[in-house]
């Protein structure tokens, strides 16, 4: 959905990767809290999980295929995505693992305050 | 298809409206074919006709591969067409019905092909819905 | 009392019926952006989809004939052909998404990865489509498929601003974060998802397969003009769950993973479960109308014999077709193609077919040599033309703005 918005300059394509971002990792943040004793069985906050890493991967390759490359804010931007991705993996590790969610939300949210600012 | 002065009693219809295109539908209100065309006798493809001839007889109706060729013109040859003879057909409606079952014309031939050889192989085909 | 329930029975099957994946991930995509301001949309729709089907019903149940066939007598063959090439085409979208909805929602209750249960899904579509009696197939979804109300319950659970969510509705406005352009392209989306096009040549044809006569007309008009808008009730309450609980965090929709979350926060596991019955009976109930629209669109066009109140052996082009169009559904869904993705676009693009699907529609209602007395009414005509003009607008810009907006990205 983002390659098909690729008229818009590069500043544009950033700040629409970064919401698509902010939107996967508040996704998996609300899950993980819903699957944390809420009533969310863990098949589905699995599910989410998997649907907010592949939202956060399309955003990298948006961001990191732009041209002209590597600018500041496009470094940052990737980083904050990065950040967001590490906190999916964890989440997705304690969901395997089924254990205690709770470092993984507290990445989840560190994520997503990166990403907001 | 203009009208004869000769015309018998009887019905007035129009091929295009009443004959055209409609569904054809044997005694168990079963549907045979669409109509794709009709069968004129003493008239030939293509010609224009003399004044003052007696206007041509239908024979039958038609049906066949010819959604190409009724859509971008042409004409497939004799052979690909499937006759319906004008005596079977009963009565003109919103369908027309003919008087002899659908299994003993030749223009069913796929659907009685796919009924023996796919549909009657797979468990369940000769049933009635449960 | 048999009456009754008989009566019951058919409102009930057309309110669980009505939502498919197109409505519940459409709706819940505008809540999760848009909030209740596409609202109004939805009404619109669901007073078009109440016209049509009325209309289509009453072709089946007066005539004896469903609408695809009178298509190709009175509009010619082209006509006919250009609505069954787009009629197919959209039915085949449409039915993909629909069984990729049951792989994905099997997926929230499993875990395991939907690709695996694209063939089991599509396999038990052709069981239920080669075996079970046509109502039979219609009371157990439809029944089924009322379970959707969960949504209506979670808005309540959820204790929202309701003035809030009034204004939303009733003044509509285009939220900061969205353009103009993308909000009118959601519009057309949201649209083509409550007019379905398949809908009318199923509901004419199942008039069909149920015997409707002139005698049933009363029943047919309850279960359209009761059961339907109550459907749109639950569209706009899947709007507005997302519109609750993920607009205020800026989550948009993409998948279904993110539709169940409102209603878990509202009831937990309970309203879960209800939530996957819910969309289970709706995605599957929609499969199997889409498989038997295939079969029944192309069948009529041509002059096979179909319907399911033959047996197999004789429709035998009916039931092959059907089966080729399973095939290729789950042929898409092989390729890794996302079911949500397709959603998206299959809602648009019947938005773009409605005139090819709504005009000769109105055309065969209107025709006293198969309506008889039952032709239209002026207030019929009037609305359908009105509507016509609406389905045309919709139809012209649904491409342009997919293109400006990017597919509303």
């Amino acid at each position: 959905m983002i390659a098909l918005g690729g008229c818009s300059s590069p500043s544009n394509q950033i700040d629409d990767a970064l919401d698509q971002a902010h939107s996967a990792v508040a996704s998996a943040a609300s899950a993980a809290e819903l699957a944390d004793g809420n009533g969310l069985p863990v098949s589905s906050a699995r599910a989410s999980a998997s649907d907010a890493l592949a939202e956060l991967q399309d955003a990298e390759s948006a961001v990191s295929e732009l041209v002209p490359p590597d600018t500041d804010e496009q470094r940052e931007a990737l980083a904050a995505i990065r950040t967001g991705i590490d906190a999916l993996l964890t989440l997705q590790q304690a969901l395997a693992a089924g254990g205690d969610l709770g470092s993984a939300r507290e990445q989840l949210a560190a994520a997503d305050e990166e990403l907001r600012s | 298809m203009t009208k004869s002065p000769t015309v018998r009693a009887g019905r007035l219809i129009d091929a295009n409206l009443h004959l055209l295109d409609r569904q054809v539908l044997d005694p168990e209100n079963m549907p045979v074919a669409t109509v794709d065309d009709v069968e004129l006798d003493d008239v030939l493809w293509n010609t224009p006709l003399p004044p003052g001839t007696p206007a041509p007889v239908v024979t039958a109706l038609l049906s066949g591969p010819v959604l190409a060729t009724r859509i971008f013109g042409g004409r497939p040859p004799e052979s690909r067409w499937h006759r319906i003879a004008w005596t079977h057909v009963v009565e003109i409606g919103t369908a027309i019905r003919i008087g002899i079952n659908a299994n003993e014309l030749d223009v069913s031939w796929v659907e009685r092909w796919l009924r023996d050889h796919v549909i009657r192989r797979i468990p369940g085909g000769s049933h009635d819905p449960e | 009392m048999k009456r009754i329930f008989a009566v019951a029975l058919g409102v009930l099957t057309a309110i669980g019926g009505f939502v498919d994946i197109g409505d519940l991930v459409t709706n819940a995509v505008v809540g999760s952006r848009f909030g209740l301001s596409l609202a109004w949309v939805v009404i619109v729709g669901v007073v078009g989809i109440c016209l049509f089907a009325n209309m289509s019903g009453r072709v089946g149940a007066v005539s004896g004939r469903a609408t695809f066939e009178i298509i190709r007598e009175r509009l010619g063959p082209r006509v006919g052909l250009a609505n069954l090439g787009a009629s197919f085409f959209i039915n085949l979208m449409t039915l993909t998404a629909e069984i990729g909805g049951i792989a994905l929602a099997l997926q929230l209750i499993t875990g395991v990865d939907p690709a695996l249960f694209g063939p089991l899904a599509a396999f038990a579509v052709w069981v239920i489509v080669w075996r079970a009696k046509f109502s039979q197939l219609e009371n157990a979804v439809g029944i089924l498929g009322l379970s959707l109300i969960v949504f209506v319950v979670a808005v309540f659970l959820l204790g929202p601003d309701w003035g809030d969510l009034a204004r939303q509705a009733v003044m509509p406005t285009v939220p900061a974060s969205e353009q103009p352009a993308t909000y009118w392209y959601y519009a057309i989306a949201l649209f083509g998802a409550a007019m379905t096009p398949y809908e009318v040549f199923f509901f004419s044809s199942g008039a069909i397969e149920e015997g409707w006569k002139r005698k049933d007309l009363g029943q047919e008009r309850l279960n359209v003009f009761v059961g339907f808008p109550l459907g749109g009730v639950l569209s706009i309450a899947i709007a507005a769950s997302a519109a609750i609980v993920l607009l205020p965090q800026a989550i948009a929709v993409t998948s279904l993973s993110q539709v169940v979350l409102p209603v878990v926060q509202a009831g937990g596991t309970i309203a879960f479960c209800f939530l996957v019955v819910g969309m289970l009976a709706a995605f599957f109930g929609a499969a199997l109308e889409t498989t038997l629209s295939s079969g029944y669109t192309i069948a009529q066009y041509f002059g096979w014999s179909w319907g399911k109140f033959r047996r197999p052996a004789q429709a035998a082009r009916f039931h092959v077709v059907m089966i080729v169009g399973l095939v290729l559904a789950v042929g898409i869904l092989a390729t890794g193609v996302d079911p949500i993705l397709i959603t998206e676009y299959s809602v648009v693009f019947s938005a773009v077919a409605l005139p090819l699907t709504y005009l000769p529609i109105l055309i065969v209602a209107n025709d006293p040599d198969y309506m008889g007395a039952d032709v239209n009414g002026r207030l019929a005509n009037a609305l359908g033309l009105v509507y016509l003009v609406i389905i045309l607008v919709a139809s012209l810009a649904a491409i342009p703005l997919m293109i400006i907006t990017g597919a509303g990205a």
